[in-house]
């Protein structure tokens, strides 16, 4: 490639493939109403995502990292469709999407999910085949059994296993290789925007690498675009153009991966990138993140950070921090480095 | 060394079938009171049926063949089911790898915190059920004592992970088997786990097995690490050296193979081909089809774990050359 071919793929078209405005999700997780007719409990609502805005163009992958419980899988979920969100609008290709219904079939053919659990994510009673043989005949794509057995064993030779194993049954495979089988099938309905949920999560670093590897090569043959969802730091740096950090259904930091692991500007980002454990850390598990991780049926007001955060000050108790651009692109929520504190 | 915790000598376990199938061959670990023992391979290298080994939870086809099982100066691999049983959650407890598994759908978290911490202390079921919240807060769920109402399903994939650990440590075990228990987790509530484990190793003298790929977490809680592959030790020693400067051919390509912050690879180093099914491992060392370093020696010998000079045990055949 040259110079400037390369240039022209990096740089940002303006169309993005994907966006989300004002996203959000609640769950209602209150007792039965007898219970709170007794005991005269409120109803309790989970904000498990609170107005989410983000953008992801063609061909790039937006990394999203944040603490166990703060909505990632949630938002992977309502992206997809297997989910309804309580509020908010989706784009796709400049199109709002009804993220509700999903009954457009074009966009339900270009949005696939790659789940963390490669055990649950096929049905243990299907044969490879017809697990990614389905949507093949789901979307027209195959117009017989043989073409759609035929694509199949191309797909399996794509994700590096062999047309033959498509005869198979799920529990035949290990981890990493069923983690293939699931690439497989998500690709199947060739895809141009693929969500995957801590897609290496259950993998041992070997197997990790090789899967890696494979979704790199496959974003560049065929001009995938990722929302690549991991809570481990170094894989998302690997893997992202951009990442995002949620913090309790909210997303508050979102730059280019350089400066974000260079320059993290939320002190939650900066906490997190601390506390990754690394090679170079040895023996020195004595610096988690302090502070109790506030609940989500409770979140304190103001910035939901603000009892774990060294910075915080008054405003930061009572007002909620709202999106600011960053000079360098990306954007941050916090009133620290609003008021040039941080 | 104390008198170790835990000893496991020469263990070995088959699966079997009209032809058993070799699963652990030939493993040596011992653990010392407050010690951490991280262990790392592949995914079917015998790592969780080491564990489950030493619980005695290992299922019909799995067998032991050999060796021994000593628990604070006890064998136990031989002892009846009863006695085991006792052992079992109070002396070792065990965390796995799917929290699903190891929680009832059907049970609030609290009513199963409350009956787990009943089994094994001697406490009425207002004093278990403060117990259980203690234990929730300990191990960092927010509003623990509302929580308790909930069932599993209510919490995210890493709460209820910390849920089944609250449920491990109910009994106050002296040894801990975890099984890949912060797989699931981010790196800040994985940082406080390990934080967790540690603290629990040294202010106790409790012992644990942490059972995990993620190389990070085992430089930043292990004292000693062993590399399982194939169903064999490949390499034990401390983690300095055994991530600093490993020796075997498949821990380097192992440490190699993981994703580092500012790295900004194109492609990571990757091993080339598969671990070897275990109906069909070579004759000689298990690693040879896809070392970079084979000899003709090493298709037709089995090297052994042999403690080199530095301590440092390492199962192949370029530490003989030295
Ligand atoms: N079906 C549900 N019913 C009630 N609450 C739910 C449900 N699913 C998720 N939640 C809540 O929504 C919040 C976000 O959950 P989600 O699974 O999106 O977290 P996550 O960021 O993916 O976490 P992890 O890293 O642990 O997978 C959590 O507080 C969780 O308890
Ligand atoms: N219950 C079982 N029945 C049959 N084979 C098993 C069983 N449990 C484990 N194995 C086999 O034993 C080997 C080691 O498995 P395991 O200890 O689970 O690996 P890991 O290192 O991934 O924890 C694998 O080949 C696996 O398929
Ligand atoms: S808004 Fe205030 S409390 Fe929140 S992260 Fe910024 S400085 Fe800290
Ligand atoms: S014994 Fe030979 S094949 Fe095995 S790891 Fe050592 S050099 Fe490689
Ligand atoms: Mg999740
Ligand atoms: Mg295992």
């Amino acid at each position: 490639m040259t110079p400037d071919q390369l240039l022209a793929d990096q740089a940002p078209t303006d169309a993005p493939l994907v966006s989300v405005q004002n996203l959000s999700r609640r769950f209602d997780v209150s007792p039965p109403w007898i219970t709170r007719a007794l005991y005269r409990q409120p109803r309790r609502i989970v904000r498990a995502l609170d107005d989410i805005t983000f953008a992801i163009q063609p061909k790039r992958t937006l990394g999203l990292v944040g603490e166990s419980g703060c909505g990632k899988s949630t938002l992977a979920r309502c992206l997809a469709g297997l989910m309804s969100p309580s509020g908010g609008v989706m784009h796709y290709a400049g199109k709002p999407v009804d993220l509700a219904s999903k009954n457009d079939p074009k966009v339900r053919r270009a949005v696939q999910m790659v789940f963390q659990d490669p055990y649950a994510s096929l049905n243990p009673r299907w044969s490879v085949e017809e697990s990614v043989g389905d949507p093949l005949l789901a979307f027209g794509l195959a117009g017989s059994r043989a073409e759609m057995r035929q694509m199949v064993g191309a797909l399996m030779v794509e994700v590096g296993l062999s047309p033959r194993d498509a005869q198979k049954y799920p529990l035949q495979f290990s981890g990493g290789q069923r983690q293939r089988i699931a690439v497989a099938r998500a690709l199947a309905s060739r895809p141009a925007f693929l969500i995957c949920d801590e897609p290496t999560s259950a993998l041992d670093v070997s197997v990790q690498a090789a899967v890696l590897n494979l979704m790199r090569r496959l974003q560049d043959e065929y001009g995938l675009t990722y929302l690549f969802i991991s809570h481990n730091l170094p894989v998302v740096d690997h893997m992202s153009d951009d990442v995002g950090v949620m913090y309790l259904g909210r997303l508050v930091e979102l730059q280019p991966t350089e400066s974000l692991f260079d320059a993290p500007r939320h002190p939650y980002t900066q906490l997190l990138i601390q506390t990754v454990p690394s090679l170079d850390t040895m023996g020195r598990a004595s610096a988690p993140l302090k502070g109790e991780v506030p609940s989500p049926l409770n979140p304190p007001p103001g910035c939901a950070f603000n009892p774990r955060c060294p910075f915080a000050n008054a405003r930061c108790r009572v007002e909620r921090p709202e999106p600011t651009a960053l000079p360098g692109g990306g954007m941050v929520a916090c009133h620290g480095v609003q008021e040039g504190r941080i | 060394m104390t008198a170790p915790l835990l000893d496991i000598r020469n263990l070995s376990v088959s699966l079997m079938r009209d032809v058993p199938l070799t699963v652990l061959s030939d493993i040596s670990l011992q653990l010392a009171p407050g010690e951490i023992l991280g262990v790392v391979g592949e995914s079917g290298a015998g790592k969780s049926v080491t564990g489950a080994a030493v619980m005695r939870l290992m299922t019909r086809p799995l067998q032991q063949t050999g060796g021994e099982i000593w628990f604070d100066g006890g064998r136990i691999d031989t002892v009846p089911e009863s006695h085991m049983q006792k052992l079992r959650g109070k002396q070792i407890a065990m965390i796995f790898q799917d929290p699903l598994t190891a929680l009832n759908p059907v049970f609030t978290v609290g009513q199963q915190l409350v009956q787990t911490i009943r089994q094994h202390l001697p406490l009425d079921q207002a004093a278990a059920r403060a117990r259980a919240a203690a234990l929730l807060g300990e191990v960092g769920i927010p509003s623990a004592r509302e929580r308790l109402d909930n069932y599993p399903h209510e919490f995210s994939g890493g709460m209820r992970q910390r849920v089944v650990i609250a449920l491990a440590l109910a009994g106050e075990p002296r040894l801990i088997i975890a099984d890949e228990p912060t797989t699931a987790l981010d790196v800040s509530i994985q940082a406080q786990i390990i934080a967790l484990l540690v603290e629990l190793a040294r202010s106790r003298g409790m012992g644990v097995i942490l059972i995990t790929h993620d190389m990070g977490v085992i430089a930043e809680a292990c004292d000693r690490v062993a590399v399982l592959y194939a169903g064999r030790l490949a390499e034990l020693g401390p983690v300095r050296s055994v991530l600093t400067a490993p020796r075997h051919p498949y821990s380097r390509g192992l440490i190699a193979a993981i994703p580092r912050v500012g790295a900004r690879l194109a492609m990571l180093p990757q091993i080339p081909g598969t671990m070897p099914r275990l109906d069909a491992l070579p004759a000689g060392c298990a690693f040879a089809p896809r070392c970079p370093f084979v000899m003709e020696h090493c298709k037709t010998h089995r090297p052994e774990a042999t403690p080199r000079a530095d301590g440092v045990q390492v199962a192949c055949w370029l530490e003989e050359g030295q």
